[in-house]
Parts: C-alpha cells; sequence; structure tokens
C-alpha cells in the first residue's frame, strides 16, 4: 500500500493555484498580459509573454536554483559554519542545529526562495515541511538561522540544461521537461510548470521529479 | 435587589459569550485548515499555529494515565473533563470515524488543549484513524491521544515537489519487551520494533528448506520490489547509536528508501537469519563518471566476502541495465571496480 503511494506520489502534479496565474490572479488585483508578445529574456526586466526562448532560458537560470533550495529544504542540508556537531547541544526533543552560511534568518531565506517559486508553491511544499511541525528543520535563534544537523538525506539531481523541451506553452503558463541524473547517474525526468508573475518575473510553480526518461 | 440580579445576569451573559467566540475561533481556524483544495493534489497550506505544539517534553515521554470523566449525548457529542485538574477547560467531542494524515512532524497529546503533555511523535504523513473532533480544534485518536487539526490533512502530503522524499521518526519510547518476538527463532537487530517487523516477514519469505543462498535470494527479491526515493530521516542524538536499525526500520514502514535503508535492511535481515553481514560505508562508481557515497552490504560466506547490493540493483532495472542479479552475492573480483573505500 506504501509502496504504492510512494509511487502514486511521485507522478502526482502539485496544485496550480497560486495567485500569479491567470486563472486567479485578477482578484488579486494584478494581472497577466498576454497580449503583447514582445518579450525579453533579460531577467531584470519585466517579462510580458512566455515565449520559447523565455521558457529555456527562465528554465536554465531557475532549476540550478531550484536545486540549490531543494537540498536546503528537502534534504536538510545547507553549509554550515565550522562546527564540531558533537559539541552542539540538543534541544528538548534530542535534536542538534547548527549555524547555517548562506542565511541569518528564516525570513531571508524565504524572500530569496521567492525569487525562484511562487509564494504558493513554496507554501505548500517547502515551508510546510521544513518549518512547521515539532521538530523544524530550521530555527531562527538570536539573529542566526541554524539548521538540524541531525537530519540524514542523500540525493543529488544534475540537470541537462541542453535537453530541455517544451511539453506546452500559453504565453503565460509553460510546461517543460528536463532530463537529469540522481546520485547514481540514474536516467530520470522532471516535469516544470513555470508562471508569468504580475511583477513580471517567471517562476516556477510546479515541479514533479522521478519521471521515466 | 432586581438591580443587583440583572447585574449578576448581564455579568454571566457577557462572560457565557466571550466564551463562545473562543471557541468559535478555535473551530474556525481548524475548518480553513482541513480544506482540502478541489482538484489538487497538495493537502491545505494553511500553516500550524507555531504557538500550539511548544512542548518541552523530550522524545522520550510517554502518555501518563490521566483519568478523564466523559458523558455522551444523545447526538453523539461527548463532554471530557479531566478530573485531576479543575482549571484545565473541557471540550465537547463529536464522534467521527476517518482516516487522515500528518502534515507536519509533531506530536501527539494527552489532552486536546494546548501545551497539553505530548505523547508520541508522528512523522509526515504517518496515518491515523480520528475517531473524534473536540470544539478545541483537536482530533481524537484511537488510542485517546490528541493531535490539533491543522497538522492533520485528508490527503497525503505531496512532498518535495511531489517526489517521495520524506522525513522520519523513530517511536519517542522504545519498549523492553514485544509479546510474541520469543517465539521467533531469529537473531535480533538489537532494537525490538525492528525485530517486530523483521521477524514474520522472514517467516513469510524464507523457510528452513531453502539454502543459504536460496535464503538471502528471497531476501534480495524482496527488497527489489520496493522503492528507491530519497528522504530525510531525523534520527535524535539519544538514538544515533541505533541508527542503522532505523535505516532498515525507515524502509520497512515506508516501502522505500535509499542505499542507507536498503543495505541496513538486508544486513539485519541476512543476520536475524544468521548470516555474518555487515553494512559497508564507501563510494560507488557512477554510471558516467565519478564516484558517490555509497552503502552496500558484505556477506561472509565459507570464508568468501560477498557483495551485495539492492539499492543499485532497483536503479540498474530502472534504467534497464539489468533485470537479473548484478549485485547479488559477488566478490569484488567479480564487481570489485565499482566499489572504493
Amino acid at each position: 500500500m506504501k509502496k504504492t503511494l510512494s509511487i502514486i506520489l511521485s507522478i502526482l502534479i502539485t496544485a496550480v493555484c497560486c495567485s500569479c496565474t491567470t486563472d486567479n490572479n485578477n482578484s488579486s488585483g494584478g494581472t497577466v498580459s498576454s497580449e503583447i508578445s514582445e518579450s525579453t529574456e533579460n531577467s531584470d526586466s519585466k517579462i510580458t509573454t512566455i515565449t520559447e526562448d523565455v521558457a529555456i532560458n527562465s528554465a536554465k537560470e531557475l532549476i540550478l536554483e531550484a536545486e540549490y533550495l531543494y537540498t536546503l529544504y528537502f534534504r536538510c542540508k545547507a553549509d554550515t559554519e565550522e562546527y564540531d556537531y558533537n559539541s552542539l547541544a540538543p534541544d528538548e526533543n534530542g535534536f542538534r542545529y547548527a549555524a547555517i552560511k548562506d542565511f541569518n534568518s528564516i525570513s531571508a531565506m524565504k524572500e530569496e526562495t521567492e525569487k525562484y517559486f511562487t509564494a504558493d508553491y513554496c507554501e505548500k511544499n517547502f515551508y510546510k515541511i521544513a518549518l512547521n511541525g515539532d521538530v523544524p528543520f530550521f530555527k531562527d535563534e538570536d539573529g542566526v538561522l541554524k539548521i538540524n544537523v541531525d537530519a540524514q538525506s542523500a540525493g543529488e539531481n544534475t540537470w541537462n540544461l541542453t535537453a530541455i523541451e517544451i511539453l506546452s506553452n500559453d504565453g503565460t503558463t509553460a510546461k517543460i521537461s528536463v532530463p537529469y541524473t540522481d546520485i547514481y547517474d540514474s536516467r530520470k525526468r522532471a516535469e516544470f510548470t513555470l508562471v508569468l508573475c504580475d511583477d513580471g518575473k517567471v517562476k516556477i510553480n510546479e515541479w514533479v521529479l522521478n519521471l521515466a526518461e | 435587589m432586581k438591580k443587583t440580579l440583572l447585574k449578576a445576569v448581564s455579568l454571566i451573559l457577557a462572560v457565557s459569550m466571550l466564551c463562545s467566540c473562543t471557541t468559535q475561533e478555535n473551530n474556525g481556524s481548524s475548518d480553513v485548515s482541513n480544506t482540502p483544495e478541489a482538484s489538487t493534489t497538495t493537502t491545505d497550506s494553511k500553516a500550524p499555529d507555531k504557538s500550539e505544539p511548544e512542548s518541552d517534553t523530550s522524545a522520550d515521554d510517554t502518555a501518563s494515565s490521566k483519568v478523564e470523566s466523559t458523558t455522551q449525548s444523545e447526538s453523539g457529542t461527548t463532554v471530557t473533563t479531566p478530573e485531576d485538574d479543575s482549571s484545565v477547560p473541557s471540550w465537547k467531542e463529536t464522534e467521527v470515524n476517518k482516516t487522515m494524515y500528518l502534515t507536519v512532524i509533531c506530536y501527539s497529546r494527552v489532552e486536546a488543549i494546548e501545551g497539553s503533555e505530548t505523547v508520541k511523535l508522528y512523522d509526515i504523513n504517518d496515518e491515523v484513524v480520528i475517531v473524534a473532533t473536540t470544539d478545541t480544534g483537536y482530533s481524537k485518536l484511537e488510542d485517546g491521544t490528541f493531535i490539533h487539526n491543522d497538522y492533520l490533512s485528508d490527503t497525503i502530503v505531496t512532498i518535495e515537489t511531489t517526489t517521495t522524499t520524506e522525513s522520519s521518526f523513530d517511536e519517542p519510547s522504545v519498549p523492553d519487551s514485544i509479546p510474541g518476538l520469543e517465539n521467533y527463532d531469529y537473531v535480533s537487530s538489537g532494537h525490538l520494533p525492528l525485530d517486530a517487523v523483521l521477524f514474520p516477514l522472514l517467516d513469510e519469505i524464507t523457510d528452513k528448506k531453502m539454502t543459504d543462498e536460496e535464503k538471502l535470494d528471497a531476501l534480495y527479491a524482496y527488497l527489489l520490489e520496493l522503492y528507491y526515493a530519497e528522504r530525510v530521516l531525523l534520527i535524535p542524538q539519544s538514538k544515533q547509536h541505533i541508527a542503522e536499525q532505523l535505516y532498515a526500520l525507515s524502509l520497512f514502514e515506508k516501502g522505500y528508501g535509499i542505499c542507507y535503508d536498503y543495505s541496513a535492511a538486508y544486513t539485519f535481515a541476512a543476520k536475524a537469519l544468521g548470516f555474518e553481514a555487515k553494512m559497508v560505508y564507501g563510494l560507488h562508481r557512477n554510471v558516467d563518471v565519478g564516484f558517490s557515497e555509497h552503502t552496500w552490504v558484505e556477506i561472509v560466506i565459507d570464508g568468501e566476502t560477498y557483495i551485495f547490493d539492492p539499492s543499485v540493483e532497483i536503479l540498474l532495472r530502472q534504467d534497464g541495465y539489468s533485470y537479473g542479479r548484478k549485485r547479488f552475492m559477488k566478490t569484488y573480483e567479480e564487481i570489485g571496480y565499482y566499489y572504493s573505500f
């Protein structure tokens, strides 16, 4: 049963309901312009339409960052300040936390995350798993962001960004397929849904891994 | 006199209304968080109340046997009041019967109130049967403990972009004995909860008529049917000495895992059958280039050391490289090229 659920989970698609999507963003005050076909690949400029080039180039930028954030939130791994973990005192639940280098607070980490993923996606996936519950992966303590060093995981994906395939694109939402290899070079494929947000940035709003190549 | 009476009644009414409002807020909160979104595969996104789960109890806490007085109405609503502490507010329970899933790592609690004593640590996606809901925003489990509604969902959490990585936990308390285990003739892993899962499984997939190789093959075949997927296992410092047992238990309970879990599971299963097995930590040569951290199993049979590597075998099969036994009972002379220390 668990196995079946696991398999089902690997092919299910996460919800697409962020405020950035065209379906429901009218009420949030912002709309996605799909009438102007002119677009730009410069990430600092406001993109008006996801063209094929925008989708490919955005994907190249987003996926590398996505891998980093995936490791942070789901593998519970980050560069930490030099620590002898054995010298760290466990908290009330028996887990030890060490200061990480990249961020000094949860809010800073969230701000960075939401540059690449929609806030809705982050809330439902990253934050729910890593920040909530009785044993969070991260803790804000005295202006220092700490990570649970008693979390054990293994994994690393290598993305083939030269083989990105666009599966669909309506100008505001593009679905792409990207091959990758896992830690043992086992070949797999992922599907990303990229959406054009109110601020003219393309972000990941859906992400399915472990698909057969 | 009438004036005094009127004032008293007004005061009582005001207090009643205030209490009623507070209860309503609790209900409102849990309703929102437990509403699954239509046509999605994710669970609700309501963040649990961060102030709720604060607890200073350790993972080894066990449930106290607190006495409760319970009265049941005809409508199926129960009012429960802990008898030994009159300062603790009572709660109303409404009978339900449904299966739900944990959305975060959290404790169940002795009572349906904030800050109550913790009982058992649950993992994300653990399945629980809810027998009642309370007007304080909690759900009552079959064992009589409570979990806040914000931490429960009707559907499994689609973790890490819908792959199957999960966090996992050992039970907070380990029993001194498990009834029935004494009937098995296997070598203990040193961790009874693992033995309780492993021994019946060994009975099921092996028998005494099998040769040693057939037994090992049966174990191997069983693991190949499980699923390779990333997971995060949170093992508190106090349980690091049984980390390998917890890897194995995680695989048997969840049905998926990484090389650590497969190697540990195979090691303890082989040991249980009397083999001289050990989990080996090293590097594995990748298909294309380089090495990755890896664990596998070594078993010594008739003085010869053999490699058993079910997790890589699964990946080789997935990629179409193998449908046989490429990493089963091989010597380092045969496949040592792939392994390094």
